[in-house]
């Protein structure tokens, strides 16, 4: 097998090759993104060996011998081999932006505040090879150990450092060098995702409970909402339980604002019947939405508790609240029908609530790859994945993470997600094809075709496919065979032509 | 290698291009597809085999029709100017990536005995391609066909641009 590898420079432009002999050595390709990794090897005059530390991030692309790309990615490691001596230069550990999430200091049994610094950035560093985000987690530290510790860290890792290794191979072998690469998709892991889309809550103790429904001065309970990021609402979870036997259904109505106020103009409303609310204690209590309510980032919006029924002091609501007031930027309000006013109420709380929105998976990978990409050229989504989940994400969690995390939760059909990235580097999002549909063959020697029974070229996997022996029969169970697997990832051996596959 | 050749490069981002091979209303072969760069005036298609299978060759293949089927992920009207299609033949093949463009009257030499891809210009040598192969051959007793497909610093593919090529050939005296 010859394959041959052309290397592009940072910008994406051509340049001249190595000076050294490079040889493709193995190449890896996964479901979740095509070209997973390549190993490459290098000979040459010694200088030529270390140039190759210069073509780090550098975009390559490996071909067969009929021209076609079979493997692309970016450089991500080079390691020269001298002697007894291997110096390494990689992109593993450089990061050009740096925070610090740590927990303040606190006494002995009690947990401090969890914070986060600023960001710190070597801008030459990211021009250079785009921008890495790194965030570095401590205990019991304060603001001032935080901030040192970003910016050394920054110092030292916003370029690529030699490491100095022993070379298992000896002092005997003739120097070269090896390049590690990898696939376009690993480049999403250089990048933090956060979202706020999705969830807007008070979680703070319960440390007060009001009256809904018992008189004509507390009709109405209603606290207000200001979204960071467009999202859909679909529940809306309270503190709620009953007194004495109410028949009439708890409702919460979305509104928007008039004045400081609710307005009366409701976008969406759901049910709770009395039947499922507690009469003790104060559980969360479920609405839900069965048309999602799209509300808007910076826009206030009121979150309306109400019975729909007339007040009565003996059959009655209570809602638990927060008089610790802990919703900064939230305001409780209840309407007194007897002055037909919203008032604020005496001591002054916060509802204990979650206001939680649903987004397909399959629109949240696309805001996930907007939010991480800079190296890629698009998207394409090319299957919805008709699964709904909350986007929060707060944690410190990169955006190509977060992706696998969704294309392994799959569609509603029961089915992965796959990824691939193509030569021009658009990300492509497809179903997993069905079992039988489309399935590809591999012979008793190891040699894999496609569903035409077309013998595949140098380079070209089986990855993504349902994958049969072509010697054995098919009738199966259910119409399933036996001998079938879904071939999640493959590495080629370029020496030995030998391909595995899992 | 299938080259398509369009009249006039298209604007669609996210347009995806395969190829299937059919006889008999039968699909023989699908390839993968590809992204059409709307940069381009030219595609390049994964290579195929014609025909997919190996046959006897003793007489003639049936007729294979070649299809083209584009994807856009959002409903609509789309249109591809495409002027022609050329299935360049991989036997011995090379691919050259221009590092510098050639100016009319420069050389590119593929010099199969020294192993060297160069550019010739104002009688001045200079590293101008990359070459994914080097050196080409013929085979004793058989025709030989060269096919060259260009295109311009602009990454189009003018029809109008002719090239001569020279061929000098030294005979094989053993493979070791």
């Amino acid at each position: 097998m010859t394959f041959r590898a052309v290397f592009q420079t940072r910008a994406d432009a051509r340049m001249l090759q190595p000076a050294s002999k490079i040889s493709v050595d193995e190449m890896s390709w996964s479901i979740f993104g095509g070209p997973e990794a390549a190993h490459l090897s290098a000979e040459g005059h010694l200088s030529a060996l270390f140039d190759l530390a210069n073509y780090l991030r550098c975009p390559l692309t490996i071909y067969n011998a009929q021209g076609t790309p079979v493997w692309w990615g970016f450089v991500n490691q080079a390691a020269v081999e001298i002697g007894e001596f291997k110096l390494v230069f990689s992109l593993d550990s450089m990061t050009n932006k740096v925070a610090v999430r740590y927990s303040y200091l606190a006494p002995v049994d009690h947990q401090g505040e969890v914070c986060t610094t600023a960001w710190a950035e070597d801008a030459p560093s990211q021009a250079l090879y785009g921008t890495k985000e790194t965030i570095l987690r401590r205990a019991l530290i304060d603001q001032g150990f935080a901030e040192q510790l970003r910016d050394l860290t920054l110092e030292e890792r916003a370029l690529p450092q030699a490491e100095l290794q022993r070379n298992g191979e000896g002092s005997l072998a003739p120097a070269r060098a090896t390049l590690s690469c990898l696939g376009w998709m690993h480049s999403l892991d250089w990048i933090y995702y956060t979202t706020s889309a999705g969830l807007i809550a008070n979680y703070a103790a319960q440390n007060g409970t009001q009256y809904l429904g018992n008189t004509y001065s507390d009709l109405w309970l209603a606290e207000s909402i200001t979204p960071t990021v467009d999202f859909a609402i679909k529940y809306v979870d309270v503190r709620l339980r009953k007194v004495g036997s109410p028949t009439d259904d708890a409702r919460v109505h979305i509104q928007t604002d008039s004045g400081g106020n609710p307005s009366g103009t409701y976008l969406g409303y759901a049910l709770v019947s009395p039947a499922n609310i507690s009469s003790s204690s104060y559980p969360w209590l479920r609405f839900t939405f069965s048309t999602p309510v799209s509300v808007s980032a910076a826009t206030k919006y009121w979150v309306v508790l109400q019975r729909a029924g007339a007040p009565s002091t003996l059959n009655y609501y209570m809602a638990g609240v927060d008089e610790a007031l802990s919703f900064a930027g939230s305001e409780f309000k209840i309407y007194n029908h007897v002055v037909t006013a919203w008032i604020s109420r005496a001591p002054d709380c916060d509802l204990i609530l979650r206001v939680i929105g649903m987004k397909e998976t399959s629109s949240q990978m696309e805001d996930i790859f907007a939010a991480g990409n800079q190296f890629l050229s698009g998207i394409s989504m090319q299957a919805a994945s008709g699964v709904d989940t909350t986007p929060y994400q707060q944690g410190v969690v990169s955006c190509y993470e977060e992706l696998l995390r969704y294309l392994r939760l799959g569609t509603s059909n029961k089915r992965l997600l796959l990824a691939f990235v193509k030569p021009d580097r658009r990300l492509v999002i497809t179903e997993q094809a069905e079992r039988g549909s489309e399935d590809y063959f591999m012979d008793a020697a190891g040699a894999c075709y496609d569903q035409y029974h077309n013998r595949l070229m140098a380079g070209i996997t089986p990855v993504g496919k349902w994958l049969r022996m072509k010697e054995v029969p098919q009738p199966g169970l259910g119409g399933r065979s036996q001998a079938e697997a879904f071939i999640e990832s493959a590495v080629l051996d370029v020496e030995s032509g030998g391909m595995e596959l899992k | 290698m299938p080259l398509m050749r369009l009249a006039n490069a298209h604007s669609y981002a996210d347009l995806q291009l395969k190829l299937k091979i059919l006889s008999g209303g039968i699909t023989l072969y699908e390839g993968a597809s590809i992204s059409a760069d709307s940069s381009l005036g030219y595609l390049v298609f994964p290579a195929l085999r014609l025909p997919p299978a190996p046959l006897a060759g003793a007489i003639s293949a049936q007729a294979h029709a070649l299809y083209l089927y584009g994807l856009k992920t959002t409903a609509g009207g789309y249109t591809l100017d495409i002027d022609h299609m050329l299935l360049l033949p991989l036997d011995s093949f090379s691919h050259y990536q221009a590092l510098i463009n050639l100016a009319q009257n420069d050389r590119l030499i593929d010099d199969a005995f020294e192993g060297l891809v160069n550019g010739v210009g104002s009688g001045l040598e200079l590293s101008t391609h990359i070459p994914l192969q080097q050196g080409h051959f013929m085979r004793p007793g058989h025709d030989a066909y060269f096919y060259v497909f260009q295109t311009d610093g602009s990454d189009d593919a003018p029809i109008e641009r002719t090239l001569s090529v020279k061929v000098f050939y030294r005979q094989r005296k053993r493979i070791v």
